[in-house]
């Protein structure tokens, strides 16, 4: 697997203060998003989510993903206010097993005495910052073209 | 006569909304699988689960039990037998990978299950765990009666291999209760492994009333389970007889089982007649679907479902004459019980060596692919609940694995 991430995405992503979000479709494409604080990065630079709730609908719709190799989108929003668009696909449902155990342990040590359902790991295909300070100025140079005219009137004297 | 078959690969695409996971489980089910000798030196003793103990099977060597497919799908099958009805699917070792492939082709990583921290220890009076209570990944298995009542009298289900694997092996017919007490306390001190405990075995027909003794040691068996909860009622499934309404209200009053089966295996009175001549003797196919019934008010909708063993329905010569009419008959009669609240689960029929049916032939895939996707359908149409017997319980049903989306 290609590394997607750099130290300072991992960090962002690893921080319990940033703000997660996921997006996953069901099988009619109908949208959902949802906050998943538990989302993180292994060692491996593939993306951990320690889904709870069985029968959530985040995890129906990984499910669905990860049969059908759909894309599932998700941003992070850290204490700097940087952002990243990061879209992946689900390649493995980890339910059972040490390694599952690993993160069901972890998992009641910072909830307290809570259940796990499925370890989701998901590959990142790319990632893309999105901060709005960031992207404001890609737009302006990638399409000049495209902006209200009062905002480039000359100033009145 | 059998409908022309097409390879697994063409099925996969054939059907581009069934999940191909569930697809190539069900036709390693089917047809078995043969390990390479790449994919068996991946088997690791200390880590996988190599034996296991039940009513239907003994293995105490260096096979894997069991597969598990990237998204948690189970795959109960087995080195394909001596028989060879069906070509196998093979498991290979490719850029350290362990796959699945047919014809050539890869379809899939597959993983080994591992197995439980209890498994190597030893019962307070010398009996190894694993041959006290069996694992699956999230499940604790006891089979409190390893023989069958049907068998003695030579009126076991024909698809059944319970009386071979029992007359080869060296097992109890019974299990002590003070093993599984042993064993229970054992395996419950491994945290974040197990969600559910399942109880099932040989019909047992004894007693004051038809099945009176089997209840009454499944009452016992679970309160030994039940002492360690601190909640009376405790996530369970027990697969039993078709037990009369005083008799579900009793397991159910006086036990933490929480869900209940009562397997009827083929869904048509005349050919459950034929396959299973001892339930058909002993209870009889409408008086099994009304005790199914009693059990949904006893246990309550979502808790209560049986299990067919499907495919055995086009057994010869006795069975359907085509695959349309054994699709569509199947799928008439499992609608019937679900519009009550008991549920239907699908087993695939692999035809076992020890039974009855050792010279039989499965259907096509397509047949279990249109059988699976139907009870999926139905479950949706009637809203049934699938957590008592889901892809993490029991992980042999490929309708209820359908279910995880909806």
């Amino acid at each position: 697997m290609e590394i997607i991430f750099n130290q300072e995405i991992i960090e962002c992503i690893n921080n319990p203060n940033t703000l997660k979000v996921i997006a996953t479709i069901n099988n009619k494409g109908i949208p959902h998003v949802t906050f998943k604080d538990s989302i993180s990065v292994n060692e491996n630079g593939e993306i951990v989510l320690c889904e709870i709730i069985d029968s959530s609908v985040t995890n129906k719709n990984l499910v669905y993903s990860i049969w059908f190799g759909r894309s599932v989108s998700i941003n992070i929003l850290g204490i700097n206010r940087k952002s990243y668009l990061i879209e992946g696909i689900p390649v493995r449902a980890i339910i059972a097993g040490k390694e599952f155990q690993k993160y069901y342990f972890y998992m009641q040590k910072k909830y307290g005495n809570i259940d796990l359902s499925t370890v989701w790991i998901i590959e990142p295909q790319w990632v893309k910052e999105e901060t709005l300070e960031k992207r404001l100025i890609e737009e302006e140079n990638k399409h000049p073209i495209i902006n209200h005219l009062d905002r480039i009137l000359k100033k009145k004297e | 006569m059998y409908t022309r078959e097409i390879s697994l690969i063409d099925t996969i695409k054939k059907y581009p909304l069934i999940s191909p996971f569930i697809i190539i489980k069900i036709d390693a089910q089917r047809r078995g699988i043969e390990f390479s000798k790449a994919a068996l030196s991946k088997v690791d003793p200390d880590i996988h689960q190599v034996k296991v103990r039940s009513f239907s099977r003994e293995q105490k060597g260096l096979y894997p039990v069991a597969l598990m497919l990237r998204d948690g799908t189970s795959i109960i099958t087995r080195n394909n037998d001596r028989l060879k009805v069906r070509e196998p699917l093979e498991i290979d070792v490719v850029d350290d990978d362990i796959v699945i492939r047919d014809q050539g082709k890869i379809l899939e990583k597959v993983f080994y299950w591992e197995k439980p921290d209890y498994y190597d220890k030893e019962t307070r009076r010398g009996i190894p765990m694993w041959k006290v209570v069996n694992a699956r990944p999230q499940r604790l298995d006891i089979n409190p009666y390893q023989f069958c009542h049907l068998w003695e009298k030579n009126m076991g289900c024909k698809f059944c291999g319970i009386a071979g694997t029992y007359r080869r092996s060296d097992k109890p017919s019974y299990l002590e209760f003070n093993d599984i007490d042993d064993t229970i306390t054992e395996a419950l001190k491994e945290y974040g492994r197990f969600t559910n405990v399942f109880l099932t075995g040989g019909m047992v027909t004894t007693g004051k009333v038809l099945f009176d003794d089997e209840v009454n040691y499944y009452i016992k068996v679970l309160e030994i389970i039940g002492k360690h909860f601190k909640t009376k009622k405790f996530p369970s499934q027990l697969l039993g007889a078709p037990y009369n309404e005083e008799q579900l209200k009793r397991i159910y009053n006086n036990t933490g089982l929480m869900s209940y089966s009562a397997n009827i295996e083929v869904l048509n009175k005349e050919k459950f007649d034929w396959i299973c001549p001892g339930k058909s003797a002993f209870v009889g196919y409408e008086k099994l679907k009304e005790r199914l019934y009693k059990a949904v008010d006893v246990f309550g909708k979502g808790y209560v479902n049986t299990g067919i063993v499907c495919g055995v329905e086009m057994a010869k010569p006795y069975g359907f004459s085509s695959e349309e009419e054994g699709i569509e008959k199947t799928l008439e009669e499992a609608e019937k019980l679900m519009k009550y609240g008991v549920d239907v689960v699908s087993c695939v029929w692999r035809v076992a060596q020890e039974s009855i049916f050792f010279k039989q032939k499965s259907p096509s895939l397509e047949y279990y692919v249109k059988i699976v996707q139907g009870l999926d359908n139905l479950r949706n149409k009637y809203n049934l609940c699938v957590d008592m017997d889901n892809y993490r319980r029991c992980g042999n049903h490929p309708d209820t694995d359908l279910s995880r989306i909806w």
